[in-house]
């Protein structure tokens, strides 16, 4: 596993060096002069080079992308235009809300998600399987924008159950982490279903109905077992979904996140954050994707040895 | 080595094989009932996007100081917004874009996919190294995020998120394909083309493109749900279709505001983004239960 | 008079196929005794498959179902017992053993973990007697290192070695019955060869009957004391295994027999049956194997042939051997 673990790592390496090249580039490859844009409209010309000068844009551009990558190896993420602040330490204060927002909702429709799969599939054709996919398609088809307004109508306006929005204790995550889990639950429930459909249908299912088990040792020692492995590779890789999708949801709910910070700073043109927060989301996809493909090997028997 | 009667053969052949798949495709998708009535929506629809403008009661434009946030009625079968905009008619119109959005943005991204799919499935080598890290990269961030950093970058604008969602859709299609390509380059067949001189383009078009048709099909179907739901999204969030223009995401941006109190606002707008989208899933469920091998031969 | 442990009566099973049933077994017939071996021989689309899944009411997941007869297993009618009852005896009394050891263990779980399962719950051990079992089992079986395929993977074994832990799998509780289908099909000949005299060994030491499917004569004349022919989901031979080999009497049987290769025997064109097995939605009218038959007569065509007793130990389905009160025209 650890060797597998690490050439994945070395594998990751000049991906890394792609993106960080790429969030580097981000400032020059928007339309116009940066240091301009910065600036503002109404700046002079001494503004706009005094502005180039304090952003570092007058150096040569490898010298600007060595100094880039010196300073995210110290953790100097810049300053920010708007607030002044050093970048990492706006990111310190949004970045644990959003991580526990999308640990909850990855929580909650993973299981949610599974059981529906299992009983879809266990009742295929009939009412449960019907009642679960219909859930299913439809929770791939609604906006979570709008889920999360239709929430806050009922819950918080209506029943005033909840908060409407910000972070003011525990029951400021529940509406948030419903709306993002909405979409992840329904995915991992067709999966379920179609990966617990598939094994059903394997010979060694005969094989443990024929030694007499309980028809519910079949399904979840054997079926499930099985498609464990895959279901749980899938809901790891919707953990992209979840940082896109928490972008809107924070939004909505104008919850204190990352995902806000990021919509916020493009609304002000606060390059410096946008940057650094584009590449902390790639970073974390990423990670979460060597992960997820650490855990499969782990999880598969036939890869465990072979590797 | 090719006599005239085997190229009459293969012609004749050729329109016998076209005519019975299609055929035997439509009896098993019209059992699917769902799929069904979702397509005729679709077809509603895109009539609605088209002739849309033409019928719509008002001008989804245009103010009415005198009605201003009315609940659906009679006169206005969505209610008004706002500035007194007939919110009905601005869903037809909102129709039209979102579905050219979605379509173009899908559409350009398939074709770009493809291209890059089968040349990097065929010529193998560096050409397929270069491709597959370039879409490895792509890949390494979330959809909706590329979407907004290229937005973000390009500026708002709904050309640009025509562009953005177009660019996150090219990586899973080049995938698609190249893999697809792999696989029916293993086939004897296409050996036996090449041996008999056939030039690669025409391998290409003619034995390999079409063992991938069924999986684009389905993917291309699910896909515009995605790009509806992403489109609308970057439009909620500002960075997209410009508040005036009747998209259904930005006018759900604009009627939030009003949500404790003329909830309609909110709600019709999002339950024409719903529809459209489930129609499309359901659409690609069916197709998916028709022409997926693994689900055909039980 | 040895019991019979088996005894399958005008067995017909159906599938459900868009909304039409299809009966593929229709009216078998057969019974084994204790210690027997019977080997229940017929092309592919016989239904020799799909009777050994009868017998076991193995239908989860499928349409199949058992529409008419009986099955008195150790004197009770398995047809006429519930889910659960039968799942007491799959396993412990009845066991079943499949043609694919590739497939037919689970990947995922561990060999111990497999074979414990049916002992831990059949004879209700506790772990650590279930797990001394499990190794006393693979050990009869012929594998030397036991204790450590405890911990190991399917994948990690060869085909023989799964073959084997099935059959540890299925004797594990001592059953009465074994239901061997194709058990060595999908094995090379040598380890084919090793399978059934593992078979015949476990039989010889816990007086089994096992019910040995396959469509290999070569394996029949090997193992089985008795032999019974099935086509097109009928039974149309039954005898005892010499006599059978020594002298076929449906024109069916002679032509299985007839195209099995003979060393010595200088061909130009070897020997089959022409024609092939009919389709259960197209089933032809009286004598299913008629349209093949290199004997057939009018009547064949238009009734189908009854069971005819030749002997004690002999019965055949044809109407050649019927009583002599019938028109036959040749």
């Amino acid at each position: 596993m650890w060797k597998y673990t690490a050439r994945r790592i070395v594998e990751m390496i000049p991906i890394l060096i792609v993106i960080s090249i790429l969030t580097f580039l981000f400032i020059h490859l928007i339309p116009g002069d940066p240091a301009r844009l910065v600036a503002g409209k109404d700046a002079t010309i001494e503004d706009v080079e005094n502005v180039r000068h304090e952003l570092g844009l007058d150096k040569p551009i490898l010298k600007q992308y060595v100094d880039y990558m010196k300073n995210l190896m110290t953790g100097e993420l810049g300053t920010s235009l708007t607030t002044g602040l050093p970048v990492i330490d706006m990111f310190k204060t949004r970045f644990m809300p959003s991580l526990h927002l999308t640990f909850l909702s990855m929580l909650w429709a993973t299981l949610i998600g599974l059981m529906i799969g299992v009983f879809s599939a266990i009742n295929k054709n009939k009412w449960p399987d019907y009642f679960g996919m219909v859930t299913a398609v439809s929770g791939i088809s609604i906006p979570g924008f709008w889920l999360g307004l239709l929430l806050i109508q009922l819950f918080s306006v209506q029943l005033g159950l909840f908060p409407t929005g910000g972070l003011d204790g525990f029951s400021s995550y529940i509406l948030p982490s419903l709306t993002l889990g909405a979409g992840i639950m329904s995915m991992i429930a067709r999966f379920t279903r179609s990966s617990m459909l598939e094994t059903l249908q394997a010979d060694f299912i005969r094989t443990g109905r024929a030694k007499g088990l309980k028809e519910h040792s079949v399904i979840v020692t054997h079926a499930l077992r099985n498609s464990l492995i895959s279901v749980v590779t899938v809901a790891g890789l919707q953990f992209g979904f979840l940082l896109g999708g928490s972008v809107v949801v924070e939004t909505v709910f104008s919850f204190p996140g990352m995902g806000r910070l990021l919509i916020d700073s493009i609304a002000f043109r606060d390059y410096p954050v946008i940057q650094s927060a584009l590449l902390l989301f790639a970073f974390e996809f990423i990670l979460v994707n060597l992960i997820v493909d650490v855990l499969y090997t782990v999880l598969n028997p036939k890869i465990q040895l072979d590797s | 080595m090719t006599s005239p009667t085997t190229v009459q053969n293969s012609q004749v052949q050729k329109k016998q094989r076209k005519y019975s798949p299609l055929k035997e495709f439509w009896k098993s998708f019209k059992k699917q009932k769902a799929a069904l009535l979702a397509s005729i929506f679709i077809g509603l629809l895109i009539v609605v996007a088209i002739i849309g403008p033409y019928i719509a009661p008002y001008d989804p434009f245009e103010p009415d100081y005198d009605a201003l946030l009315e609940g659906p009625s009679a006169s206005h079968l969505a209610g008004t917004d706002e500035y007194g905009r007939d919110i009905f008619s601005r869903l037809i119109v909102g129709a039209k874009i979102s579905l050219m959005v979605s379509f173009s943005a899908v559409f350009l991204g398939l074709i770009l996919g493809t291209i890059l799919g089968l040349i990097s499935g065929y010529f193998g080598g560096w050409i397929d190294k270069v491709i597959m890290r370039s879409c490895d990269v792509l890949f390494s961030f979330p959809d909706l995020l590329l979407a907004i950093a290229i937005v973000a970058l390009l500026g708002p604008g709904i050309n640009n998120v025509i562009i953005a969602v177009m660019i996150f859709s090219v990586p899973s299609f080049a995938r698609l394909v190249r893999g697809a390509t792999l696989n029916a380059k293993e086939n004897v067949y296409v050996e036996a083309a090449q041996s008999m001189g056939a030039s690669h383009v025409r391998v290409l078009w003619k034995h390999i493109f079409p063992e991938t048709i069924s999986e684009l099909i389905i993917f291309v179907t699910m896909r515009i749900g995605t790009a509806i739901l992403a489109a609308s999204g970057l439009s909620f969030l500002g960075l997209g279709a410009s508040p005036e223009m009747p998209e259904w995401g930005v006018m759900l941006s604009s009627g939030r505001d009003y949500l404790g109190t003329s909830s309609h606002v909110v709600i019709m707008p999002g339950i024409a983004i719903f529809l459209t989208v489930l129609a499309f899933n359901l659409i690609g469920d069916g197709l998916r239960d028709v022409l997926d091998p693994k689900i055909k031969n039980n | 008079m040895t019991e019979h442990v088996l005894q399958v009566s005008d067995l017909e099973t159906s599938f459900m196929r868009d909304k039409t049933e299809i009966k593929i077994l229709r009216g078998v017939n057969f019974s084994i005794r204790k210690g027997e071996i019977l080997g229940l021989v017929g092309e592919s689309g016989s239904g020799k498959s799909l009777t050994s899944l009868s017998i076991m009411q193995l239908f989860h997941g499928t349409t199949g179902k058992i529409v008419k007869g009986s099955i008195y297993f150790n004197g009770e009618d398995l047809t006429k017992m519930s889910e659960s009852e039968i799942r007491k005896i799959r396993g412990k009394q009845m066991a079943m053993i499949f043609q694919e050891p590739m497939t037919s263990l689970n990947p995922v779980l561990k060999i111990g973990k497999q074979l414990m399962e049916a002992i831990e719950m059949h004879l209700k051990l506790p772990k650590s007697e279930s797990k001394h079992h499990a190794i006393q089992m693979l050990k009869s079986v012929g594998i030397g290192r036991a204790e450590e395929i405890i911990h190991e993977y399917p994948h990690q074994l060869s085909g023989g070695m799964r073959q084997r832990v099935m059959i540890a799998m299925a004797m594990a509780c001592h059953p009465n019955l074994l239901i061997a289908d194709e058990p060595t099909t999908a094995l090379d000949v040598t380890i084919q060869a090793q399978i059934l005299e593992l078979m015949k060994k476990l039989k010889e030491e816990n007086e089994t009957a096992i019910l040995l499917i396959t469509h290999d004569l070569g394996v029949v004349a090997e193992m089985c004391d008795k032999v019974v022919v099935m086509y097109a989901g009928q039974v149309v031979e039954e005898a005892d295994v010499f006599e059978l080999f020594a002298s076929p009497k449906h024109p069916y049987t002679k032509g299985l027999i007839a195209s099995v290769p003979k060393i010595g025997d200088k061909k130009e064109v070897l020997d089959s049956i022409n024609g092939h097995v009919p389709s259960p939605q197209n089933m032809p009218k009286g004598c299913k194997f008629a349209p093949r038959c290199n004997q057939v007569m009018s009547i064949c065509q238009e009734e189908s042939p009854p069971t005819v007793e030749i002997s004690a130990t002999r019965q055949c389905s044809c109407w050649l051997y019927a009583k002599k009160d019938v028109e036959v025209n040749a």
